[in-house]
């Protein structure tokens, strides 16, 4: 009789304002309408609650919404139960029955429209775009009273009732895209999916909510923290803005719409406050018609334009809304991101103090927060590290791009017998214990007797046993005590170093390195237990015993033939060169060194492979030391260089 | 702290969702003019006997207990065309002589001629006023009078009355002795002029009407539904519809096609704009109405 018509009221409207796009807010309230691709932030479980209430006359509270999300990589999901998501309408049919001469009874109806359910999925491609999907549930459920003639033997009216349950699925598309910080844009369907019951009952026919489809376009401009701006199209000429910010943990908005089918032209407001933490958010908003929502509705408008929201529509009342968000994981938002990791140093287990020193990785971090960071990146490597080993913060702006580097400290414990090809996690925290970001890497570790090829490092060789060294060369210089106490001072050093080397040698004998494909070294006990080693262990066991009784010592690394480098000792025997004469005539025989307070002091290269005598060694260490370090300018070129053990 | 607060929002959801209510309600008032009453007239379609008041047979309660003056302007449309009618009469009862069913009931009472009546200056008939009734299954009649009629059928045939739509007619009473004379104008309401659009057929339970008239704005009109059996003149009236008077109603189809219309060939669409008025003379209520009929006769498809 009179044709109905479908309107498009604010289909994007949600009880909290603008805040879908929100990165501050990182919880989400599962405000499907204005995102229905439910892209939030939440890294982890989110469980959220609106509570309500609606100022109609009377005060009528009740559950909104609870819902709940999980984030799983770049895919989350969500899902909501609305029990306060729904409208009723009561109205009398305008049919009327007469009872008897003066007595008539108005058949009475009632329809309600509920939303009861949603569902989100949305994945997000990278940090500009995330895409995704809402599928909700709504019923609506038809009553009337209805006049019908029964006929038998004779005619009778009687009051029947009439319903009708329909259900339908909704669903819908959205997708954002950041352009930059400040610059972010919102493409999202209305009803691009409607599927479900219709109307059998030709007298609700024309009353189902309206499913006209269209689409909205909203776009988010972020100058400050503490103040942006919001704005929402639909193609059915409604719009809404807004205007959102935070300062500190609080954050607020408010929001404007124009609904063509709603009076006046700017229909109404949705303030909002809140409050957030890493764990919880809780807003306070509200929705304010300008238009009187307590006076009575008309039916006619009603049956002409119907409804097209269930919570925003020319017969919603003026609203107070409690919204609580609980992040169950209490993960925080990331505010870094490990780019990359470049191990750059193997991993020698006996070098344990090496990497406190020298990183043996650098990764590279972004800030992809709005305000500046420190970071704190650590590392862990089965079975070589106790726990995480935290390196210094670095402090990191907006935006930027830094690099950081990863120290270690290898465990005391370590015993390797052998390489190992094990997995090493690079994490990078900015304020919690979990990680924003982690990343993991092969790293290659070393047997513990494996040695780098650089003779600085042979130090910790030297130093790994000293108390063996020590109580071996105590021994040694106890049995000559006499011969010792019978010389002069100032040939304290020169007499130790020539007794130790005399007794060691009794016991060695040279064997080259086995293992040819990898520098081996061995430590002094094993040399001593082996009886012989090469070039590498015979020095580094001389040096160990020689240190170990305060006899200052230095490594030689002769470079000169790349495919055999060899090693031996230099010793210090704390004489003045004037002195030099008490132990030789033949200034060749030794080398002036300046010690840490400019003083020259006489050193003498012992050849550790000769495995004779003291003198021996001594002349073959002298011979070598003049030829390559001093006539072939071996010093000078770098080709031979002394090495400090200490 | 994490966990305190997980089992505080849960507990709280928990007591909101079983304490509080649901959403207000909204109260729609009407206000689409489309508010009708819809009333039973008849229970027992095999047995109606008309009181042969008038062409339609469903305008007046004719049961002999009100005293009434009535005056109507009648239209018949069938398939052939249209008839216009004038009809005014009057009757007036004595209620210290009662008229009662073998049972006791009340059946009505008897008349009284108490003097002359005019329409529009025409002397009306005096004619005997007989009422039908049917007891014990056997349909009888009985004799409980006189009334006062005068009738227009054609061009002033047998009665020269016209009534005069939207404008008035003009009633004198006068007394047989004494000659004490009362007059006054009876107002008529606007012609009627009824439109059907009936729609479906009866075997397949899909029939739909759709009723327009020439609508007066103000008041309220009646609409009655009637049905006539094969080779029958008479209406059995069914429903009374009472509807404002803004052009249309859509009778819901449930209250046409329930009906057993199988027994019957035709339906009665009957139009009424009327004006009445209720004189309280002690015991002796006065009903004074004028009305505009437009009865439309349609086969039942």
């Amino acid at each position: 009789m009179i044709p109905s018509y479908k309107i498009l009221p604010q289909s994007s409207s949600d009880l909290n304002g603008y805040f879908g796009l929100q990165d501050f807010i990182s919880i989400p309230f599962y405000n499907y309408e204005s995102n229905p691709d439910n892209f939030f932030n939440t890294k982890d479980w989110g469980i959220s609650l609106q509570y309500g209430a609606e100022f109609s006359g009377s005060f009528n509270s009740s559950i909104y919404l609870l819902g709940i999300s999980k984030r799983i990589g770049n895919h989350s999901l969500s899902a909501r139960y609305t029990p306060g998501f729904q409208k009723e309408f009561l109205f009398s049919t305008g049919e009327s029955i007469v009872v008897n001469d003066t007595t008539t009874q108005s058949l009475e109806a009632n329809y309600t429209y509920k939303e009861l359910f949603g569902l989100g999925y949305s994945y997000k491609m990278n940090e500009q775009l995330s895409a995704g999907l809402s599928l909700r549930f709504f019923e609506q459920d038809f009553n009337q009273q209805i006049v019908k003639p029964v006929f038998g033997d004779t005619l009778y009216l009687v009051t029947e009732n009439l319903s009708e349950d329909l259900n339908f699925w909704k669903a819908d598309i959205g997708i954002d895209y950041f352009l930059n910080d400040q610059l972010q844009f919102r493409l999202a369907s209305i009803n691009l999916l409607n599927f479900g019951d219709d109307p059998t009952t030709e007298e609700f026919q024309g009353f189902e909510i309206k499913q006209e489809r269209g689409a909205f376009i909203a776009a988010g401009f972020f100058p400050y923290n503490y103040l942006n701006f919001n704005f929402i199209y639909e193609t059915t000429s409604s719009f809404q803005f807004s205007t959102t910010g935070n300062a500190n943990k609080f954050v607020y908005g408010v929001t404007a719409f124009h609904d063509q089918y709603q009076e006046p032209y700017i229909a109404g407001l949705v303030p909002s406050f809140g409050y957030r933490t890493n764990l919880f958010e809780v807003l306070l908003s509200g929705v304010y018609y300008f238009s009187d929502r307590t006076n009575d509705a008309g039916f006619s408008q009603f049956y002409e334009e119907g409804i097209d929201n269930i919570i925003n529509n020319r017969y919603s009342y003026n609203k107070i809304v409690l919204s609580l968000a609980l992040n169950i994981s209490s993960t925080p938002e990331k505010k870094v991101e490990l780019i990359d990791v470049q191990i750059v140093r193997e991993i020698y287990p006996t070098f344990y103090d090496m990497y406190l020193d020298k990183p043996f990785a650098y990764g590279k971090i972004v800030n992809i927060s709005s305000e500046q960071v420190k970071v704190t990146p650590s590392v862990r490597i089965e079975g070589i590290t106790e726990g995480n080993i935290n390196s210094p913060q670095v402090l990191v702006e907006p935006g930027d791009t830094s690099t950081v580097p990863f120290y270690l400290i290898i465990s005391e414990s370590l015993n390797m017998e052998r390489a190992t090809l094990s997995n090493a996690d690079f994490y990078v925290n900015v304020t919690s214990n979990q990680p924003d970001d982690e990343m993991q890497k092969p790293a290659l570790v070393n047997s513990e007797n494996a040695w780098d090829g650089n003779v600085v490092n042979l130090r910790y060789f030297i130093s790994k046993d000293m108390n063996f060294s020590m109580n071996y060369a105590k021994n040694i210089l106890s049995e000559n005590k006499n011969i010792l106490d019978s010389l002069l001072a100032e040939l304290d050093e020169f007499e130790k170093a020539k007794l130790l080397f005399n007794e060691f040698v009794k016991k060695m004998t040279y064997v080259s390195d086995p293992r040819a494909s990898v520098e081996y070294v061995q430590f002094p006990n094993q040399t001593f237990e082996l009886k012989g080693g090469d070039c590498d262990d015979l020095s580094v066991a001389y040096c160990s015993l020689l240190e170990s009784v305060g006899i200052q010592t230095a490594l030689v690394d002769y470079k000169n033939d790349l495919q055999l480098r060899h090693v031996n000792v230099m010793f210090n025997t704390k004489l003045s060169p004037e002195q030099a004469a008490l132990i030789t005539n033949n200034d060749s025989k030794y080398f002036i060194r300046k010690n840490e307070q400019d003083i020259d002091e006489v050193w003498v290269p012992i050849e550790t492979t000769s495995l004779t005598n003291f003198g021996e060694a001594w002349n073959l260490g002298v011979e070598k030391f003049n030829r390559e370090a001093l006539n072939e300018l071996g010093l000078a070129s770098g080709k031979v260089e002394i090495v400090d053990v200490y | 702290m994490k966990k305190i607060l997980t089992y505080l929002i849960i507990s709280t959801s928990v007591f909101l969702l079983v304490s509080c209510d649901k959403p207000a309600p909204t109260q729609l008032v009407d206000d689409t003019n489309n508010d009708y009453e819809v009333e039973l007239l008849n229970k027992d379609l095999e047995n109606y006997i008309s009181s042969g008041s008038d062409t339609s047979g469903v305008t007046q309660d004719l049961t002999g207990l009100t005293n009434l003056i009535s005056v109507s302007g009648i239209k018949i449309t069938t398939s052939k065309g249209t008839i216009s009618t004038s009809l005014a009469q009057a009757m007036f009862f004595d209620k210290s002589k009662p008229i009662y069913y073998s049972d006791g009931k009340l059946l009505g009472y008897r008349t009284i001629i108490p003097g002359i009546i005019k329409f529009n200056e025409t002397e009306a008939n005096i004619v005997p006023y007989r009422l039908k009734f049917r007891e014990e299954g056997i349909q009888k009649d009985t004799l409980i009078g006189n009334r006062y009629l005068l009738y227009n059928i054609f061009g002033g045939v047998p009665d020269p009355f016209y009534f005069n739509y939207n404008a008035q007619v003009s009633f004198e009473f006068s007394t047989f002795i004494g000659g004490n004379t009362v007059t006054f104008p009876i107002l008529t309401p606007k012609e009627i002029t009824g439109n059907v659009v009936f729609t479906g057929k009866s075997i397949n339970k899909n029939l739909e009407a759709t009723l327009n008239w020439n609508t007066d704005g103000i008041g309220k009109v009646s609409i009655i539904i009637g049905l006539i059996r094969p080779n029958q003149i008479t209406s059995i009236p069914v429903y009374r519809f009472r509807t404002r008077d803004d052009g249309e109603i859509r009778i819901p189809a449930r209250l046409i096609n329930q009906l057993p219309l199988y027994r019957f060939e035709k339906i009665v669409f009957t139009f009424v704009r009327s004006y009445e008025g209720y004189h309280d003379y002690g015991d002796n209520d006065l009903l004074v109405s004028s009305q505009s009929i437009h009865s439309i006769v349609i086969e039942i498809p």
